[in-house]
C-alpha cells in the first residue's frame, strides 16, 4: 500500500483521536475520578447536539461555537444531575454499581424525550466546511475534523490545566483518592463532587456541538458512541484526561490503519484486540495516575 | 431442612411447566413468557459470576450470541440435529467464557466489564466478516417440523425454557450454598485478604464464568428457533446486557432469588408495556419502572418479597 | 459496601411496594382500557394488526409508514370503509428490537383477532415471518430485502417496486445504466456499509456487475458505526475505477459525500444503492455537494410517475407531518410513505375485488392473480410476494441551487435517467466534479 495513503490515514485518525477525545474527557472525570459510571454520557452528548443545533439554526453560529455556549448550561445540568444522583444514591451509602440502573433508565428517557421533541428521523447542519479538506504538506486533512481535533485538544488541556492547577481542580483528584484527606482540608467532599459532575456534563454539551460539525444526528445514536467512548477511558487511564486524548488516538489511528491494511469492516475488530490488549498488559491503561 | 426439599421443588416446578401447555393454550402467552423466561435464565446466569463474585459481566449478548449462531450454524446449515447443536452451542459458548476468562478474569472490577463489552464488538465483528454465517445478511432458519409432543413449536420452546430456567435457578441454588458460592462471596467482599486466607479466586471466578457461559450458551441456542431469522445486530445487541444486569440488580444481586423476580418484573413490564402504551412512550414506562426500583428499593425486590410473605430477610444485599 | 437490609429502609420499601402496585394496576388498567375502548362498527371492523419501529434506530421509517398507513385509515373510514366494514388500526412499537417481533404478532393474531397484519423491514419481517405463515393471515411486508427468502409464505406481499429478483433488481439499473454509456465504463469499486441492507445491495451489485461486463477493482466495507470516511475514500479513490457502486445508509451516505468531495473523488459515474440523500434533512445539508450523483429512488415528483392520487397524498403526507410540530418527521417523505399506502389500497381493492374478506387463502390467491391500481402505479405480485417487475428507479441530482429544503423539491432536481420508460432527463456524463 502506498506511503502516502498510510501517512494520510495516520494523520485523520489523530484528528479522529481529538474528536473520540472530546467524547470521552468528561466520562473519564466522572466515572474515573468521581466512580460515577453514567452510561447516559453519550445520550448526553446528543441532547447537546440537539441544543446545538437549535443554537446554531437560531443564531446562524457555528456549531461549535454553539457547542462553547452550551458549556455553562450543562455544566448545571451536571450538577442537577450530580444532586439527584447523590440524594437517591451516594448518601445511602451505596455502591457506584447501584447509580448504573439510574442512568441506564436516564439514557433511555433521554433518547425517548429527544425522539419526541426533535423527531426520530435524521437532523444535520448545512457547514460550508462539512466537506472541505485543506492540503497540508502532501496530506489531504477533512477540515470539520481539523476543527473538532483543536476542540477536542483545547478541551484536554484546559481541563488538564484545572485538575492540575487549581485548588479545587486538585480537590476532585484528591478526593478520587481520598475522600477523608479532602474533608480533613477543609473542602467537602460533596461540593467537589458535584463540581467535577458539572465539569464532566459541561464537556458532554460541548461534545455535542462537535458530533452535530461532523455529521447528521439522530436521538438514538448515543447507542452508537457507547462502546467506543468506555473503550477510550480504559484505553488512556481511567481518571486521566490526557489519557483520553491518548486513547482517542490510538483508537483512532489503529481504525484507520485497518481500513487501509485489511477493510473498515475490520476496523471494531481491531480496536477491540487493542483495548484486550493495552487491558491484559496495562490493567489500568496506558496513563495511570 | 430446606434444603432437603430443594430436588423435590425443582421436579414440581419442572413437571408444572411441562404439563401447563396441555392445559393452557393461549399462543401470546408462550411467545411472550418465552422472552420473559430467557431473561429469568440469562439473569440467573450472570448472577453467578456478576452477582456472588463481583465481577461485572456487560458481555451477556456475546455468551447468547455464541449459543445462537453455534446452534443456526450447525442445524441450519449442517443438518445436525437440535439437541446435539443445543449441546454443542452450550460447550462453544463455555470454551469462550474459558477464553474470556483467562485473557479478562485477572483484571479487577471496572475493567473486566469493559473488557467483555470489547469482547462482545470482537465477536460480533467476525460474524459480520463470515459468509458463512451469513454475514450482516443473516441466517434464516430452517424450522423443524412440528414436535409430536406438543404439536406446536412455540409450546417446545416454552418448556424448554422453563426447564432451562429452573435448572439454572437450581444450579443457582445449589452454588450459593456451597464453597464455590461462598469462596466467590468471599473474593467479592475482599479479593485480597480472600486469596491470602487460601480461596482459590482465579479457579472460583473462572468456574463461575464457564457455568455462566455455558447457560447464556444453551439460552441462546433456542433463539433462533423462536425468531426464525438472525444477524448480528439484534443477536449482538448491547441492550441485552444491559437488560440482564438491570433486572439482576433491581431483584438483588447476589442471591439466588434476586435475578428470577427481576427479570419477571422487569420483563413482564417490557412485554406488558409493548402492548398497552402504544407508542414510543413505551419505552419510557420501562425506564420509569427501572428508576422507581432502582430508587425506592435498595437491595433489591427481594426484600420486598420477604417482606410481604412474612420471611426474614437473611441475604446480604450490595 | 455490603451491608444488612435495615429498618430504616421499611419507608422506602413501603413506598417500593406501592409503587410496584400502582405500575401493575395502571398497565392492567390500560390493558384493560386498550382491549374493550374500541367502538364497535354497525358491521364487523377490519382490523388490520401493525408491528413497526415506532422508536430506536428505524423509527426514521417505522414513523413515517406508520403514518401513511393511518391516513389511509381515515381516508377509507372517512369513505364508508371497505364494503361497509370500518377498518381500525391495530399498531404495536416493537422499538426496533427484533425479539419483540414473535410476540407482538402473535398478540395480534390470536388476542387481538385482527385479519391483516403489517410490519415495515427486511429483520422484523422475517421475525414476523413465521409466527405469521402459522396463523395463515396475510401479511403485508413495508420494505425490507429477500426477507420471505427463509419461508417463502405464499400470503406475503411486499410493498416497494423492488422486483421478483430483490438483491438483483434493486440495483441492476444502475449498471445497465452504466453500461449504456458509450465509451461503456470498465470498472468499479463497490462501498458498503454492513447491515443488511448494505449486503444486499453489494451482493446483488456483483451479480449486476458480472452481468454487465464490470471488473470490481475495489470492495470495501465499513461498520455502521464508521466516523470518518476520508481514509476509506482516498483508499477507494486509489483503485482509479470508472465507477463508484456505493450502498449505504443516511448518515453514513453523508460521511461519504463529504469524505469524496474533500479527497476529490471524481469516478466517471457517482453513487449506488444510497439510502440517504432521499431524507429531506441530509438533502438541505449537503445541498450543492450531491449534484451529479445518482441514486435509486421509489418515487419522486416528476411528471412522468404522476400516478393517479399521489400527489394529492403528499400533499396531505406533508401536512399531517408538519402538524407535528416538533417531532416533524420527513417532510417530503418520498422513501416510505407512498408505498405504505398504496400497499393499504392494494387490499382495500383486493377485499372490495375477491369479496372475500375473513378468507385469507381465497383473498391471497385472488392477490397473486390481479393488477391493482395504486399511488404507486400497478401493482402485480410474483410468487415469492415481491412485485412481478422491478420499477427501481434511478435519479441524478440536478440543478441544485443551494442547502435548503426548497432547493429539492418539486420537479427537476432529481431527475429519473432510468429506467427509459420513466425517464425525466438525461444523465450527465461523466460526472462533472464536486460543486458548491
Amino acid at each position: 500500500m502506498a506511503l502516502d495513503l498510510l501517512l494520510e490515514s495516520i494523520a485523520t485518525g489523530l484528528l479522529i483521536g481529538g474528536f473520540y477525545a472530546a467524547l470521552s474527557v468528561g466520562l473519564t472525570i466522572s466515572f474515573g475520578l468521581i466512580d460515577i459510571a453514567n452510561v447516559a454520557h453519550p445520550a448526553f452528548i446528543i441532547l447537546g447536539a440537539y441544543f446545538a443545533l437549535a443554537l446554531s439554526q437560531t443564531f446562524g453560529i457555528d456549531p461549535i461555537i454553539a457547542g462553547l455556549l452550551l458549556v455553562a448550561p450543562f455544566y448545571v445540568i451536571g450538577n442537577a444531575l450530580y444532586l439527584f444522583y447523590s440524594n437517591t444514591f451516594e448518601r445511602r451509602g451505596e455502591s457506584s454499581l447501584a447509580g448504573l440502573v439510574l442512568f441506564f433508565g436516564l439514557l433511555i428517557l433521554l433518547e425517548v424525550g429527544m425522539a419526541t421533541q426533535f423527531g426520530v428521523g435524521l437532523k444535520a447542519l448545512y457547514s460550508a466546511y462539512g466537506s472541505v479538506a485543506v492540503s497540508f504538506g502532501p496530506l489531504l486533512l477533512p477540515l470539520r475534523f481539523v476543527y473538532s481535533f483543536v476542540a477536542g485538544v483545547a478541551a484536554v488541556i484546559a481541563l488538564e490545566l484545572f485538575l492540575s492547577r487549581t485548588f479545587r481542580g486538585r480537590a476532585i483528584r484528591a478526593v478520587a483518592q481520598d475522600a477523608q484527606a479532602v474533608s480533613l482540608m477543609g473542602a467537602k467532599p460533596e461540593t467537589i463532587r458535584l463540581i467535577a459532575m458539572g465539569v464532566s456534563i459541561a464537556t458532554a454539551g460541548l461534545a455535542g456541538g462537535l458530533v452535530l460539525a461532523v455529521g447528521p444526528i439522530s436521538p438514538y445514536q448515543d447507542r452508537l458512541l457507547i462502546g467506543r467512548v468506555f473503550a477510550v477511558v480504559v484505553l488512556g487511564g481511567s481518571g486521566s484526561v490526557v489519557g483520553a486524548l491518548l486513547g482517542g488516538i490510538v483508537l483512532g489511528i489503529s481504525e484507520n490503519i485497518a481500513t487501509i491494511y485489511l477493510g473498515a469492516g475490520w476496523s471494531l475488530a481491531v480496536s477491540a484486540v487493542i483495548l484486550l490488549l493495552v487491558l491484559a498488559l496495562r490493567p489500568s491503561g496506558i496513563l495511570r495516575r | 431442612m430446606k434444603r432437603n426439599l430443594a430436588p423435590m421443588y425443582l421436579l414440581v416446578s419442572l413437571a408444572f411447566g411441562a404439563i401447563l401447555p396441555v392445559f393452557y393454550k393461549q399462543p401470546y402467552f408462550y411467545f411472550a413468557s418465552y422472552i420473559v423466561l430467557q431473561y429469568v435464565a440469562l439473569s440467573v446466569a450472570w448472577n453467578l459470576l456478576g452477582g456472588y463474585g463481583g465481577y461485572l459481566n456487560f458481555g451477556t449478548s456475546a455468551f447468547f450470541g455464541v449459543g445462537a449462531y453455534v446452534s443456526a450454524y450447525l442445524f441450519n446449515s449442517l443438518g445436525i440435529p437440535e439437541v446435539i447443536a443445543i449441546l454443542a452451542a452450550g460447550a462453544v459458548s463455555a470454551l469462550f467464557g474459558v477464553l474470556i476468562g483467562y485473557s479478562s478474569l485477572r483484571l479487577r472490577g471496572v475493567y473486566f466489564a469493559i473488557a467483555t463489552l470489547a469482547a462482545t464488538t470482537l465477536v460480533q465483528s467476525i460474524v459480520l466478516n463470515t459468509p458463512a454465517l451469513g454475514s450482516a445478511v443473516g441466517l434464516y432458519i430452517r424450522f423443524p417440523a412440528a414436535p409430536a409432543i406438543y404439536g406446536n413449536l412455540i409450546e417446545l420452546l416454552f418448556v424448554a425454557m422453563f426447564g432451562i430456567s429452573v435448572v439454572s435457578i437450581g444450579l443457582s441454588y445449589w452454588i450459593e450454598n456451597s464453597w464455590i458460592g461462598r469462596g466467590l462471596m468471599a473474593l467479592r467482599d475482599d479479593e485480597q485478604a480472600a486469596e491470602t486466607l487460601g480461596v482459590p479466586t482465579f479457579r472460583l471466578k473462572l468456574y463461575a464464568n464457564v457455568l455462566s457461559g455455558f447457560l447464556m450458551g444453551v439460552v441462546g441456542s433456542l433463539y433462533p428457533l423462536y425468531i426464525g431469522y438472525i444477524e448480528p445486530y439484534s443477536i449482538f445487541d448491547l441492550g441485552i446486557s444491559f437488560n440482564v444486569f438491570v433486572m439482576t440488580f433491581i431483584g438483588g444481586i447476589g442471591t439466588w432469588q434476586g435475578p428470577i423476580i427481576g427479570a419477571l418484573v422487569l420483563g413482564s413490564i417490557q412485554q406488558a408495556a409493548s402492548v398497552t402504551v402504544t407508542s414510543q412512550y413505551n419505552l419510557a414506562v420501562v425506564a420509569a419502572a427501572m428508576l422507581v426500583f432502582g430508587i425506592f428499593s435498595p437491595g433489591g425486590l427481594k426484600g420486598i418479597f420477604s417482606r410481604l410473605f412474612g420471611k426474614r430477610s437473611t441475604g446480604t444485599v450490595n | 459496601m455490603f451491608v444488612q437490609v435495615s429498618r430504616r429502609r421499611a419507608v422506602s420499601r413501603t413506598v417500593a411496594v406501592v409503587a410496584v402496585i400502582v405500575i401493575l394496576v395502571v398497565a392492567g388498567g390500560g390493558y384493560y382500557y386498550y382491549t374493550t375502548s374500541y367502538v364497535p362498527a354497525t358491521t364487523t371492523p377490519i382490523k388490520i394488526g401493525v408491528v413497526i419501529q415506532e422508536s430506536g434506530f428505524l423509527a426514521l421509517a417505522g414513523v413515517p409508514g406508520l403514518t401513511a398507513i393511518n391516513i389511509w385509515a381515515n381516508d377509507t373510514n372517512a369513505a364508508g370503509g371497505i364494503s361497509g366494514h370500518k377498518v381500525q388500526i391495530i399498531a404495536y412499537d416493537d422499538a426496533s428490537d427484533t425479539s419483540k417481533v414473535p410476540a407482538l404478532i402473535q398478540k395480534l393474531i390470536s388476542v387481538d383477532n385482527v385479519d391483516y397484519l403489517v410490519t415495515l423491514g427486511t429483520v422484523d419481517t422475517a421475525a414476523a415471518m413465521p409466527v405469521a405463515s402459522q396463523s395463515g393471515k396475510i401479511l403485508l411486508g413495508l420494505f425490507g430485502t429477500n426477507a420471505n427468502a427463509g419461508i417463502n409464505y405464499n400470503k406475503f406481499f411486499q410493498a416497494a417496486p423492488i422486483g421478483p429478483d430483490p438483491n438483483y433488481d434493486q440495483v441492476r439499473g444502475y449498471f445497465e445504466l452504466a453500461a449504456s454509456i458509450n465509451p461503456k465504463p470498465q470498472t468499479v469499486a463497490f462501498v458498503a456499509v454492513q447491515n443488511d441492507f448494505g449486503q444486499q445491495c453489494s451482493i446483488g451489485g456483483a451479480k449486476a456487475a458480472a452481468v454487465g461486463g464490470f471488473r470490481i477493482v475495489d470492495n470495501e466495507t465499513y461498520p455502521p458505526t464508521q466516523t470518518d470516511f476520508t481514509s476509506l475514500m482516498q483508499k477507494v479513490k486509489s483503485t482509479n475505477p470508472d465507477i463508484a457502486f456505493i450502498c449505504s445508509y443516511p448518515s453514513d451516505s453523508v460521511g461519504i459525500v463529504q469524505a469524496s468531495k474533500g479527497v476529490n473523488f471524481t469516478p466517471k459515474l457517482m453513487g449506488g444503492g444510497m439510502i440517504g440523500p432521499q431524507f429531506t434533512a441530509l438533502e438541505a445539508a449537503l445541498g450543492k455537494s450531491l449534484q451529479g450523483i445518482v441514486t435509486f429512488a421509489y418515487w419522486v415528483p416528476e411528471p412522468t410517475l404522476n400516478f393517479p392520487g399521489v400527489n394529492s397524498f403528499i400533499l396531505r403526507y406533508e401536512a399531517v407531518a408538519n402538524a407535528s410540530g416538533a417531532a416533524a418527521f420527513d417532510p417530503l417523505g418520498y422513501l416510505y410513505p407512498p408505498y405504505s399506502y398504496a400497499a393499504m389500497q392494494m387490499l382495500t381493492q383486493a377485499i372490495q375485488g375477491c369479496n372475500c374478506f375473513g378468507n385469507n387463502d381465497q383473498l391471497g390467491t385472488y392477490i397473486h392473480g390481479h393488477t391493482f391500481t395504486t399511488i404507486g402505479g400497478n401493482m402485480t405480485f410474483a410468487a415469492s410476494g415481491e412485485w412481478s417487475y422491478s420499477r427501481v428507479l434511478w435519479i441524478q441530482y440536478q440543478n441544485i441551487a443551494g442547502a435548503s429544503v426548497s432547493a429539492f423539491s418539486g420537479p427537476g432536481h432529481q431527475v429519473i435517467v432510468w429506467p427509459a420508460a420513466y425517464k425525466s432527463g438525461n444523465l450527465v456524463y461523466p460526472f462533472a466534479g464536486w460543486s458548491g
